[in-house]
């Protein structure tokens, strides 16, 4: 897996324009949703790079945890960013 | 080097985030952005050309050419949790927030407490 | 802050335009530093060529366990992973502090995810999901050694295991339709404790055979030092493990519901602070 491969570099640009999408909504379920989707892609990429447990554990804590957090404070508050 | 720079990118993108948001869930979700792109630089700095997870085969003697760095693994491993529970006390921190002064933007707020 | 008047809309539209400058700087400069470091992937860096290679060639052989994350994670930094442990029981411990007595107020749906997503798809779904999530949750616990994986893995997916069974059927408790077992906050919390406490004692009881604390080679688990350190090494990853899926726990239902709804009593005096 050399550096500069289309498919590492693509990876990388999903991650940096998943993270700009989830940034730039104005909805806090559209903002985890994509948050989860970079966590992903991360998960991924660390796979690529043999770091396999950090892999797993971004998977597990971003994909999942952090977004289930994020949609119960949506429930909690409001869904809308004021 | 283009991996480092797309760490870099993703650095800037959160801590400009953090800065320019006006919302405090959106700095919030910008704050994990940065925590990801710090773990993603670290990763980076483990890979070996030619090597293989640093997981023990079968076989002989381990030669440390073989496998990828597993320090930088461990320590992101253990941010990746702390960072998780530091997202879950700041998120109840801000529905506490909302339910005090209703609003979560930064600017409302702060004419609120003025 | 200045002395003046607070500053009006324009003023802070004006600081924007001028903070924003800043980041492409910042951005060039980070680029401009890690230019300075070695290629990636190279085999001959110094982060590859200095300490690591001590722990690979071995770790496998002092402390038995072929995966050296696990290795360095649970054996040789035993005492920094207790520390993270503590800062999640912390974190966990903070959210219900925070929100304790954080309940309803007009206006807000305070009760958020209180009420169970309850259909009949869901509930065939999760009976059949929620066992082998569990399930899959102890054994990336227990084959962390020679797998990925380990405690924290496995407790947050034994976690995620338990908020999906608290999502679909509602919080558990003596008195709800779910039984006391995990689900409610008081198993998260009694999870939680067992978890670090559990941790601390197997640092004590080091301690007490005659070692520092956490040096567990001497423990009296048997004659062979790897096989010794590899039981005590899964009892450190089963003691983060209880912690991280109690942590899990609480800070899902102290989020999601807050503790009025949650069945734990509230502390004397600790009313909606209006």
């Amino acid at each position: 897996m050399a550096e500069g491969h289309l498919v590492s570099v693509g990876l990388l640009a999903a991650m940096v324009v998943s993270a700009a999408c989830a940034l730039a909504v104005k909805d806090l379920l559209t903002a985890a949703a994509l948050f989860g989707a970079f966590s992903f892609l991360t998960a991924t990429w660390f796979a690529l790079l043999g770091a396999v447990d950090v892999a797993f554990t971004e998977a597990c804590v971003g994909g999942a945890l952090t977004t289930i957090l994020f949609v119960s404070t949506a429930f909690r508050t409001s869904r809308r960013f004021d | 080097m283009t991996t480092y720079a797309f760490a870099a990118a993703l650095f800037t993108l959160g801590v400009a985030g953090m800065a320019l948001l006006p919302n405090l869930l959106r700095k919030l979700l910008a704050m994990n952005v940065m925590q990801v792109a710090v773990i993603v630089f670290f990763v980076s700095l483990a890979f070996k050309e030619g090597a293989t997870v640093p997981i023990l085969g079968q076989g002989g003697a381990p030669q440390a050419a073989e496998f990828m760095n597993p320090l930088p693994h461990t320590l992101m491993l253990t941010a990746i949790v702390v960072s998780v529970s530091t997202t879950g006390l700041a998120l109840a921190l801000l529905v506490r927030i909302r339910s005090r002064f209703e609003t979560l933007n930064e600017q409302r707020l702060l004419d609120k407490l003025r | 802050m200045g002395a003046s008047a607070p500053p009006g809309r324009r003023d802070i539209r004006v600081r924007r335009l001028l903070g924003a400058a800043a980041f492409p700087a910042l951005f060039l400069g980070l680029v401009l530093g890690m230019s300075e470091l070695p290629e990636f992937g190279d085999p001959a860096s110094p982060a590859s060529t200095h300490v690591s290679p001590r722990f690979i060639e071995d770790a496998a052989a002092e402390t038995g366990a072929a995966n050296m994350v696990t290795a360095v994670l649970a054996d040789y930094r035993g005492y920094d992973t207790l520390g993270e442990t503590a800062v999640i029981f912390a974190a966990g411990l903070g959210c219900l502090v925070i929100l304790a007595g954080a309940g309803a107020r007009p206006g807000l749906p305070a009760a958020g995810m209180s009420h169970p997503f309850g259909s009949v798809i869901l509930d065939a779904a999760t009976r059949i999901l929620v066992p082998v999530v569990l399930l899959f949750a102890v054994y990336v616990l227990i084959h962390g050694h020679v797998s990925p994986g380990g405690g924290f893995q496995g407790g947050v997916l034994f976690g995620s295991g338990l908020i999906m069974m608290r999502l679909v059927w509602g919080p558990g408790g003596e008195d709800r339709a779910v039984p006391a077992f995990g689900p409610s906050l008081r198993g998260s919390l009694v999870m939680a404790c067992a978890g670090i406490l559990g941790y601390v004692g197997i640092g004590l009881a080091a301690m007490a055979f005659g070692g520092a604390f956490l040096d567990y080679g001497f423990l009296p688990l048997g004659d062979d030092p790897a096989h010794v350190r590899e039981l005590a090494t899964l009892g450190i990853e089963a003691a983060v493990f209880f912690t991280v899926a109690g942590t899990v726990g609480v800070l899902f239902d102290t989020i999601s519901i807050g503790m009025r709804e949650s069945g734990v009593p509230l502390p004397p005096g600790d009313g909606d602070p209006t």
